[in-house]
């Protein structure tokens, strides 16, 4: 579980070798950290935006302020949720 | 809004206080050897390592006519085995050794192994490491048995452990165990920057005490990387190298008293087909002086907390009597393991050595198995651990407790 955790959030800061995942253009960052968080959560999960996962993940976003910082930790946390892993 | 820092101390003190976990210092807990749980530590010498060249049968005259290049000489030579009982001695790179096998913290197991006569390295090892000779279908391993019916003493977080760069089968069924190629990789891997949100963002979305099994273990992965990190970040005793550090980072869990009761140790580079030297030089020198010195500063690291700790030695079988064209051993059958620990009965040499004459060779070319290596495994799982009764750890094999060797007082 930690490892695909680990996998997330490298994914999200673009940090795995041999894999580019062009975020700018599918996903561009947000001055709003909510609709960054409803955007790739209907994205990622389909999730409604007031999920308990959304919920969490924007109030984490809280401690950053880099918009490109906040999408990476915002994709790390939505595709390393349980709820990915549900799906 | 939390600072960052306040958020990383109430990660910490968050996932620990929810499993319960408690750090002490030594000095606040006098009584931790007595109450802490049992800790076996199984050390797995992958590619099947040379029993005879690490307990050299010195006494016997057929080991020195089939290795005229690689056979240890004799105690009192130049590069000498070291005695042990007058008939069998420890490779000279074992050198550390000597001083617990004089305390009889230290047995050593000759012509043991699995009855399965594979020289698969893979089959082997699977075969070892499920204790279920010979069925290519079992999936749980003899550890995750038996953790899985242990009763455990702890908050099981940091049950088990293993070093491995593979997930050791013999763990495979308990989804508990904490394994990584080193310790200290059990870790979220982000940015410096994002590791303290990550952290704190997956211990609110994965909870350890969730009932879904997914969630669950999420959170306590997270937890035990964090208790991980806790104790690892505490300085080593001196006595280790580089190389060794493995066994550093077991000691300090047990120290720790974290409620570590398994860790397993893979040490790969035993496949001596050419090269494997003698004494001094060679790959099986190099990787017996990497042995004997961890466990030598393993044995002194862990001070009073070494009487509740047994470390098993084993490899998945052993090579050749005679020694190949290219300075080596090959794929061979019976092998030795050593035994040590603070409750063992060790200062021996113990099994049924058969020799090494043709008449006595596992296909004429092998070292033959007297000792099924389950006997053994039941003996430590019955007497040092908790275990009351090991039948269940090994299917299919009908445990014979008169075959018992006598390991622990």
């Amino acid at each position: 579980m930690l490892a695909r955790m680990t996998f997330a959030s490298q994914l999200g800061a673009g940090k795995v070798e041999g894999l580019e995942v062009p975020w700018h253009d599918t996903l561009p960052t947000e001055q709003d950290p909510k609709l960054l968080v409803e955007r790739l959560g209907a994205r990622l999960l389909g999730a409604a935006p007031d999920s308990a996962t959304l919920r969490i993940v924007l109030e984490e976003l809280n401690d950053l302020s880099d918009p490109k910082q906040q999408r990476a930790a915002a994709v790390a946390l939505l595709l390393g949720s349980p709820e990915f892993q549900r799906q | 809004m939390m600072t960052r820092m306040s958020r990383r101390a109430l990660l910490g003190a968050s996932a620990l206080s929810s499993l319960g976990l408690l750090f002490e210092t030594r000095a606040g807990r006098a009584d931790a050897p007595a109450t802490a749980p049992p800790v076996l530590v199984c050390v797995f010498l992958r590619g099947a390592a040379d029993g005879l060249n690490l307990v050299v049968p010195h006494a016997d005259a057929a080991y020195y006519a089939a290795r005229k290049s690689i056979a240890v000489p004799r105690p009192g030579e130049p590069g000498g085995a070291i005695d042990l009982d007058g008939r069998f001695g420890l490779h000279p790179r074992l050198a550390p050794l000597k001083a617990a096998y004089d305390a009889g913290e230290l047995a050593l197991v000759h012509a043991v192994g699995s009855p399965h006569p594979t020289r698969s390295h893979f089959e082997a090892q699977d075969y070892m490491e499920t204790a279920a000779v010979g069925d290519r279908s079992a999936s749980q391993g003899w550890l995750a048995r038996y953790l899985k019916t242990a009763p455990s003493g702890g908050t099981g977080l940091l049950r088990a452990v293993a070093v491995s760069s593979r997930s050791p089968l013999s763990l495979r069924g308990y989804q508990d165990a904490i394994i990584a190629p080193s310790l200290r990789d059990f870790r979220l891997g982000a940015s410096a920057e994002l590791e303290p949100v990550l952290a704190h963002g997956f211990e609110r979305l994965y909870r350890a005490d969730a009932a879904e099994i997914s969630e669950r273990a999420g959170g306590q992965a997270l937890g035990a990387s964090v208790a991980l990190r806790k104790v690892l970040r505490k300085r080593a005793r001196t006595g280790y190298s580089r190389d060794t550090q493995d066994f550093a980072d077991v000691a300090r869990l047990i120290k720790a008293g974290v409620g570590l009761e398994t860790a397993w140790i893979d040490l790969s580079g035993w496949d001596t087909h050419r090269g494997q030297g003698s004494s001094e030089k060679g790959d099986l020198p190099r990787q017996l002086d990497r042995l004997g010195r961890a466990l030598s500063a393993f044995r002194a690291d862990l001070g009073a907390d070494f009487e509740r700790v047994v470390v098993l030695v084993m490899s998945e079988f052993g090579r050749t009597v005679r020694e190949n064209g290219t300075g080596g051993t090959d794929h061979g059958h019976g092998s030795a393991m050593m035994v040590l620990g603070g409750e063992v009965k060790g200062g021996r040499v113990l099994g049924n050595f058969p020799g090494l004459t043709t008449e006595h060779l596992h296909e004429q070319r092998d070292l033959a198995v007297t000792t099924d290596f389950r006997d053994l495994l039941a003996e430590v799982c019955e007497r040092h651990l908790t275990c009351a009764d090991a039948t269940a750890l090994f299917p299919g094999f009908q445990l014979d407790r008169s075959k018992r060797l006598g390991l622990f007082a």
